[in-house]
């Protein structure tokens, strides 16, 4: 884990990637917990300093405050739309965290301003599974 | 027919052994130097730098003798580093002229330019000869040039200009009065012949020149007339020029076997800062750079470094070449150093206004060489399928940016992922009727709720590694209710389960 924190760091510091992401989605919390904030802040930073996004998978939430965007996955329901193949999961998320929303302002827009969406959710197929 | 003018520049570089080894040992250009030829003990001063002779020191004087002068530095000769010096000289001045002659002597640099015709090409012989030697000493050697139309005149005049003056150029017509003052030495006369002319009171070329053709030819024959029209400056030459191959090397001897890096670095930004100047004057850029170590024991380490785009960047060379010998340590104390290098274009990338944002080559060749040097080698790349079906595989591919447009994901289909498990996990799987039932998978216990499969795979049953696959993708449900989708497989050969993947 400390060998893809330093590569990270390194792609981060490097720049020019439009997005980097680091998969600790099969660490155990305990372990993933015990990174120090301070490197997710300087993971940040960094992001922001070369406009770059950086997508971090993990079982629980450990970027805590240093994350614009937490998403949280609901438990995936497979796909039951065919007898012989495994054809895929369908997916359920839903924001769980967001750093900046925009402010309503005192203006009242003559079009019906944007509504934000919290929850989502889609169907992903495996490869093999035909078109339908 | 009238025949075609000539003008020839010769370029002439004394103390040549000693020249070469300082040219990449500025540190001790300040200093007395002294270099050494012959077999220990019995080894006598070969050459030597302008301090060195100042304090006394004279060719031919023995190392007990160089001993007893104070900070005197003594560097045995090597060959190989005079042989890439020379290689250096002689094309520097293949940019001045195609037609080079090399007429090296054994302790001095000497080679001979036709440059006629190149006059509104390169200005006035003079200023090309000051050009020449511009270039030379950007090469870390001190030289002097001479111009006439006559080969021999400018080769003679060479051999004894003065130390102060470092261009001459003859006037056609006044070979003979210039060459006049010059001493006997400057022809190479064997010992023999330089004692009958000390004999008879010839001291030097004009005195030669004065001497009756024919009463020469009767007492020494045809070599007789070969010297008098050398010293008149009238001795007329067959040119052969020499075509040398682009070769970009640079060679080091160490003084004592180092097994420090930093100070294998220094050495090596002294050699690339030559490459680099030599790359430079064709207008192109260093490629790829091999370094050969040469260790105790005569083994030998070599390490290429190729960037994704030829560059004459010095620092990223020197970061590149200090992160792989960092993850690729030499595993003896090193000797000498030979740097190669291939020749590239220095090609510029037009950016598009709309283009994604991509990462610099340069910046991304360190960052990549820095992980590499973290991680190591084979992990890091780009995973290329193999043609086979085989589990794990794939291979890994060195990591390049393509300006190319980005490969387009159909919109409104997303595949789904899989997280493979590596190595795979041995479980223990309950069977019934042939299908699996139940199984436990990281101490839990899961029902499977649906199976799908077998799918069979297996290949190579021609060879020794022959294998056979059962794939059985399963949605099982554990006590606590927690849902998993994952794909079992069951190696036929053993009749083993493991946990291959987990379907994200």
């Amino acid at each position: 884990m400390e060998q893809a924190l330093q590569a990270t760091d390194l792609l981060l510091q490097g720049g020019g990637f439009s997005a980097i992401v680091l998969d600790m989605g099969s660490i155990a919390p305990e372990y993933a917990s015990r990174v120090q904030l301070a490197t997710w802040f300087r993971y940040r930073a960094a992001a922001e300093k070369t406009q770059a996004s950086l997508l971090l998978l993990t079982q629980h939430s450990c970027a805590k405050s240093s994350a614009e965007l937490v998403l949280r996955f609901q438990a995936g329901e497979p796909l039951n739309n065919d007898a012989t193949v495994f054809t895929g999961i369908e997916h359920r998320l839903e924001v769980a965290r967001r750093r900046f929303t925009e402010t309503p302002s005192n203006v009242v827009p003559l079009r019906k301003p944007v509504q934000s969406v919290n929850v989502a959710s889609w169907s992903a197929r495996a490869t093999w599974a035909g078109v339908r | 027919m009238t025949k075609p003018a000539e003008l020839y520049a010769c370029l002439y570089g004394k103390e040549f052994p000693a020249q070469a080894l300082l040219r990449l040992r500025p540190e001790l250009r300040d200093r007395p130097c002294v270099v050494m030829e012959g077999e220990p003990p019995l080894q006598q001063v070969c050459s030597l730098n302008t301090k060195a002779r100042l304090l006394g020191i004279v060719p031919g004087m023995t190392s007990v003798e160089v001993d007893t002068f104070p900070a005197v530095v003594a560097l045995p000769r090597s060959w190989k580093e005079e042989i890439s010096a020379k290689a250096a000289l002689l094309e520097c001045a293949g940019a001045f002229s195609p037609r080079v002659e090399d007429r090296s002597e054994d302790r001095a640099f000497l080679c001979v330019l036709d440059i006629a015709g190149t006059e509104k090409l390169l200005g006035p012989a003079e200023r090309l000869v000051r050009n020449l030697l511009h270039h030379v000493k950007g090469l870390g050697i001190a030289a002097c040039a001479t111009v006439s139309s006559n080969l021999h005149a400018a080769v003679s005049l060479a051999r004894g200009l003065s130390p102060r003056a470092a261009v001459r150029v003859i006037a056609k017509g006044d070979e003979a009065a210039t060459l006049a003052p010059l001493p006997l030495k400057v022809l190479g006369l064997r010992e023999e012949r330089a004692e009958t002319f000390s004999l008879w009171g010839i001291r030097t070329l004009g005195m030669l020149a004065a001497l009756p053709e024919k009463e020469l030819i009767a007492r020494m024959g045809q070599e007789g007339k070969r010297l008098r029209q050398l010293a008149r400056g009238e001795l007329s030459h067959l040119f052969q020029p020499r075509e040398p191959a682009f070769t970009l090397e640079e060679r080091m001897e160490l003084d004592s076997p180092v097994e420090v890096l930093h100070s294998l670095l220094f050495v090596m930004g002294m050699m690339l800062d030559q490459l680099i100047l030599r790359v430079k004057a064709r207008v192109l850029a260093l490629a790829t750079v091999t370094v050969t170590l040469t260790l105790e024991g005569k083994e030998t380490h070599r390490r290429t470094v190729r960037p994704a785009l030829p560059t004459n960047d010095k620092q990223l060379w020197v970061k590149l070449l200090h992160l792989d010998l960092e993850a690729h340590p030499p595993q003896a104390a090193v000797l000498s150093l030979t740097l190669t290098a291939e020749p590239g274009s220095t090609s510029k990338v037009q950016l598009g206004l709309f283009s994604p944002q991509l990462p610099e080559p340069m910046r991304l060749d360190v960052t990549l060489a820095c992980i590499r040097a973290i991680v190591g080698d084979e992990c890091v790349g780009r995973a290329v399928l193999n043609d086979t079906h085989q589990p794990e595989g794939f291979r890994m591919e060195p990591f390049a940016v393509s300006t190319d447009s980005a490969s387009v994901i159909p919109s409104g289909r997303f595949p789904s992922a899989a997280r493979q498990l590596r190595p795979a996990e041995s479980i223990s799987v309950t069977v019934q009727s042939q299908r699996p039932k139940a199984f436990v998978f990281r101490d839990k216990r899961y029902i499977v709720e649906r199976t799908y499969g077998p799918w069979l795979t297996g290949g190579d049953w021609w060879n020794p590694t022959l294998w056979g696959l059962e794939q059985w993708d399963l949605v099982a449900r554990a006590q606590d209710s927690a849902l998993l989708c994952c794909c079992l497989v069951r190696d036929l050969l053993q009749d083993r389960w493991h946990m291959a993947a987990l379907y994200d």
